[in-house]
């Protein structure tokens, strides 16, 4: 008996293998007929191997998918159900059977299906998160939602699911939601702020979703658990209210008793978003509250820097910008001594520091640039030059200290002080391309043409230089009037005058220049050159009658189209009559179509036309 | 005697001053025109401000004739439009030379500014449109629609709308494959998932659908369509599939009719006939109409015609095919050309690459309206790509690819004239 039942075996064996085999061959033919396409194919080899190992969940997944997928809904649902019959504990077989329900339709008997698992779910979140991924399958974020939430008030920990909520509640566009469950991340685990502030950041870019940030936060009251602190400043960054991101920021600061790096870095940051008042006030803080900060010297270099920073944005509109050449005037000169002094003191604290050296360079600048004390202007250039070799600043600090020697009279410190900038080691091609310029200018100044033309001629092939369009300029001067010698020396005479601000005694050279017909391209210059210097000396009248004057020339007229372009600057800016201003730059479109000006003139023109209705 | 001589005097006088005062403006778009495309800015508003325009057809590149006005010459000067102020017998030669049956020239007269609404989804999106940038540029004003106004009826109140870019199958432009985890993608879906909702469709291919067959219905009765780039083949084969679920699990949640393809019906489209989709969903690709980069070759060569219709027969293609170069830089886009066999026989073929089966431009009617298609998305940039920066238009004032999106905005308001025969 025993021998006749072991040879049976053995040979049963070999026989339940090879339909083993045989099966997993249909089996792999049916997923190559989808593969193909051949739909109708592969469900039938599929219904064939299922129908004889229905257990087979391979087979039994298979055959559900390819159901779906030719919209058999009741089929799949038939095969699903006689699953769950056999294995009713399968929770993801009803998350499956949902889903087809849905397809088909039923959606109502989806969610039933599910809230019934649900309410015997208890605490096992595998059921939460396998039935709210079916119902994100399919789409219906609210129902995911519903579930996460169920989930959240049947567990005990009730972060487990917050991730996933703060995400779908994104997606719905319920950000106050979304905050909510970030803010019980950030409770439970404050070190998690990071990651948040990266899931958070992309919903602040969004316009309708940042009021909502803010008032959710602001309902947090950060001021009391200042974990959420750093979600609001940033928020309030983005929505450019600095002033209550600066006061949180200082709360923030001392409450975690940070000695002010928080309040540091907001200050550098307002500062490179040109928020100069701001900085400037999170730099006073710091000053006051932390002066013995390991950062206190750059504290106090940005804190003067932020101010003088902000003078420059009061002063924008006293400047003039539209005039081609500016008479200097000493504009808030306290608040500037005020400046002075902030940095005199970083230098008296920090001496023979980088910070120091920066101190100098801006009191060097403000001197020159705004109070008009160019001796004392190139004295703290002067410092930097002999006794800061190495630092960034020390090529532009020649530059600057050649500027002022050439408005003194001295041509030779000018010059040598270009040369040191042309032959130090460390100084940048912009900077010594500048020093190029410089010094072609120079020597144009002192009648020495060829050299000069020259050395323009080097700056002009550096193209991407912004000095370029100053160096053609000077080299299309060059150029047309060389071998007019004694008057091109003459119109250097009047623009040295201008160089150094001295208007009126230009107009006298210009003058006579302007009478030589003969040199019409020098004539014709010194006419415009001396309608730019009348504008720098608020002469509007007899700017405009020189502009009048060049554009009624019949013949050779050379800048008739800047005339126009100038004498409409005039009334727009200088004379305040809008409607003339624009019945000259319509006379300039008409009169020169091919102007450089046309550009601008349209731009004008459109802006005053808004203005005007 | 002298008071007949007097009066005969008086009489010259008068005949040579209306002779020698100007009396029109003429608006050159040949190789002389300094901005193409504000020149038709500048006819626009004319219409708009109740001057008469006529577009001479054929003359110097599709020259506009405008009468002469102050503001009009004011306009030109401030957009720099080149333009030529002509006498009345100026202008009287260059009709009859333009009306002459020797010349293969017509005039048009351009009635009122037609009133144009582009379809353009709310939000930001990761491309631009070209019909924009260039009503933008010209000053054209236009209004946008999208689902919603269509499907309330709001088509009535233009006589034109532009589709760019989108996908009327409702599969999200088949961006899956490269974006799908993309911020802009999944906001694009929720946005057009919440809409479908809204307006009371299970599914956004639902709602495109709708949206369609209302388009249709809008050309069908006198409306004008031009469509560009994908917005072209999507809607036709939206129109195609307006009985079949044609889109994968995860575009509307459950799977394509398997038969979908054989369930087409290419009677309801407007412009292709007999296409095969792209089943598979993470193809960028809708069927098989869009030309492939890989049959285009070399960026270099690409390059299309212009064809030449007979101004006085076939005044429509004229129109849309006026132009100062008849060989235009190609440019790709998610639908770049149309191959020629797909193309319904009733459609007329206005711009293709020679030789070949690739059409750039075509034009047909549908009830009483017209509908344009333009293969590619940004004249300008040959592949413009998801995020890339907007063409600065102010640097391509004279293009010719531009231009063929403009004539299409002028062209309804031409008077219709009655057919030769």
């Amino acid at each position: 008996m025993n021998i006749k039942f072991y040879i049976f075996f053995i040979l049963l064996i070999p026989t339940l293998l090879a339909q083993q085999a045989n099966l997993q061959n249909k089996f792999m033919l049916a997923q190559s007929y989808e593969q193909m396409g051949e739909l109708e194919r592969a469900t039938e080899v599929y219904e064939e191997v299922y129908k004889t190992q229905p257990e087979n969940y391979q087979f039994f997944f298979a055959l559900n998918r390819i159901y779906i997928q030719i919209k058999e809904y009741d089929k799949s649902i038939q095969i699903t159900e006689a699953r769950l019959k056999s294995q009713p504990n399968d929770y993801n077989l009803v998350g499956m059977l949902g889903v087809t329900l849905y397809l088909k339709g039923e959606e109502k008997k989806t969610y039933e299906l599910w809230d019934k698992l649900l309410e015997q779910a208890g605490g096992n979140q595998n059921v939460y998160r396998i039935l709210s991924n079916y119902a994100i399958e399919l789409r219906t974020f609210d129902k995911a939602i519903e579930i996460l939430v169920k989930g959240k008030n049947a567990s005990p920990n009730k972060t487990i699911y917050s991730y996933d909520l703060a995400n779908l509640y994104s997606l719905r566009m319920q950000y106050a939601e979304a905050i909510n469950e970030y803010c019980l991340l950030i409770d439970t685990d404050p070190n998690q702020i990071k990651q948040i502030e990266g899931r958070i950041y992309p919903l602040l870019a969004r316009p309708e979703a940042l009021p909502i940030i803010i008032e959710t936060l602001e309902k947090k009251n950060p001021h009391i658990n200042t974990n959420y602190a750093p979600l609001l400043i940033n928020a309030y960054l983005e929505n450019l209210s600095f002033e209550k991101a600066l006061n949180l920021n200082f709360e923030l600061d001392r409450k975690l008793n940070k000695n002010g790096t928080e309040v540091f870095s907001l200050a550098q940051r307002l500062y490179s978003l040109k928020e100069y008042s701001f900085a400037s006030t999170a730099f006073e803080y710091l000053l006051n509250n932390y002066p013995s900060s390991a950062y206190v010297s750059q504290i106090k270099l940005g804190f003067a820097k932020t101010f003088e920073a902000s003078l420059e944005e009061k002063i924008q509109s006293s400047l003039a910008l539209w005039k081609p050449y500016n008479m200097p005037k000493v504009l808030l000169k306290a608040d500037y001594e005020k400046s002075i002094d902030a940095y005199k003191e970083i230098i008296k604290s920090y001496p023979n520091s980088e910070v120091a050296v920066e101190a100098y360079y801006r009191i060097g600048v403000i001197y020159e640039k705004r109070l008009l004390q160019i001796d004392k202007a190139k004295e703290s250039y002067n410092f930097i030059a002999q006794n800061y070799k190495m630092s960034n600043l020390y090529s532009i600090s020649c530059e600057a200290i050649s500027r002022i020697a050439l408005l003194q009279n001295e041509m030779d410190i000018a010059k040598e002080y270009l040369d040191v900038i042309l032959a130090f080691p460390r100084s940048q091609p912009v900077e010594k391309n500048l020093a190029k310029f410089r010094k072609a200018e120079l020597l144009y100044f002192s009648g020495d043409f060829e050299e000069s033309r020259s050395l323009v001629n080097e700056v002009v092939s550096f193209f991407k230089d912004n000095i370029a369009n100053d160096a053609l300029e000077l080299s299309i001067l060059l150029n047309t009037s060389i071998n007019d010698s004694l008057l091109l020396t003459r119109f250097a005479v009047a623009e040295l005058f201008i160089f150094k601000k001295k208007f009126s005694d230009a107009i006298v050279i210009l003058e006579e220049i302007e009478t030589n017909e003969q040199a019409i391209f020098l004539s014709n210059y010194a006419s415009i050159t001396k309608m730019e210097c009348e504008i720098a000396l608020d002469n509007f009248p007899t700017a405009l009658k020189i502009g009048e004057k060049i554009v009624s020339k019949e013949n050779l007229n050379l800048f008739g189209d800047k005339a126009l372009f100038l004498s409409a600057q005039i009334y727009q800016f200088g004379i305040g009559s809008d409607k003339n201003a624009i019945e000259l730059y319509e006379q300039l479109l008409a009169k020169y179509p091919n102007s450089l000006y046309l550009d601008k003139a349209r731009e004008e023109i459109n802006h005053l036309r808004k203005k005007v209705s | 005697m002298n008071n007949r001589i007097f009066l005969f005097l008086l009489f010259v006088s008068f005949l040579t001053i209306q002779l020698v005062a100007q009396d029109k403006i003429l608006i050159p778009m040949d190789l002389r025109q300094t901005d193409h495309l504000k020149a038709y800015g500048i006819t626009f508003h004319a219409l708009e401000n109740g001057l008469k325009a006529d577009w001479l057809l054929n003359y110097r590149g599709g020259s506009f004739m405008i009468d002469y006005s102050n503001q009009v010459l004011s306009e030109c000067r401030i957009e720099g439009v080149f333009f030529q102020e002509l006498s009345a017998s100026q202008s009287a030669d260059i009709y009859s030379f333009v009306q002459s049956e020797d010349q293969n020239m017509e005039l048009m007269r351009l009635e009122k500014a037609p009133k144009v609404a582009v379809f353009v989804p709310p939000g930001f999106q990761p491309w631009d449109d070209a019909v924009t940038l260039a009503l933008e540029y010209s000053k054209i004003p236009y209004e946008k629609v999208f689902n919603e106004e269509i499907l309330r009826g709001d088509l009535e109140k233009y006589d034109w709308l532009h589709l760019h870019h989108e996908d009327f199958t409702g599969q999200y432009g088949k961006f899956y494959a490269s974006f799908s985890n993309a911020q802009w993608y999944i906001d694009q879906q929720i946005r057009y998932e919440n809409e479908a909702k809204k307006l009371g469709f299970k599914k956004v291919s639902e709602m495109m659908r709708a949206v369609s067959l209302t388009i249709k219905k809008f050309i069908g009765q006198g409306g004008f369509m031009f469509a560009m780039c994908s917005a072209t083949d999507s809607y036709d084969i939206a129109l195609a599939a307006h009985q079949v679920d044609i889109c994968d699990r995860m575009y509307d949640g459950d799977s394509p009719d398997p038969q979908a393809q054989s369930k087409l019906d290419y009677t309801n489209t407007l412009a292709f006939d007999k296409f095969n989709l792209e089943n598979n969903p993470f193809v960028y690709e809708y069927s098989d109409i869009d030309i492939q980069p890989t049959e285009i070759l070399n960026q270099e060569n690409d390059y299309f015609t212009l064809f030449e219709f007979s101004a006085k027969y076939d005044p429509v293609p004229t129109m849309l095919t006026q132009n100062h170069a008849n060989v235009i830089r190609g440019f790709m886009g998610q639908t770049t050309m149309f191959r020629k066999e797909l193309i319904k026989s009733s459609v007329i073929i206005m711009g293709e690459r020679q030789g070949i089966n690739q059409v750039k431009y075509i034009h047909g009617n549908f009830g009483r309206g017209t509908f344009t298609f333009y293969g590619g998305h940004d004249p300008e940039d040959y592949q413009h790509a998801v995020g890339d920066p907007p063409t600065e238009l102010t640097l391509y004032k004279n293009s010719p690819g531009y231009r063929l999106i403009l004539n299409n905005v002028l062209f309804p308001a031409a008077k219709k004239k009655k057919q030769k025969t």
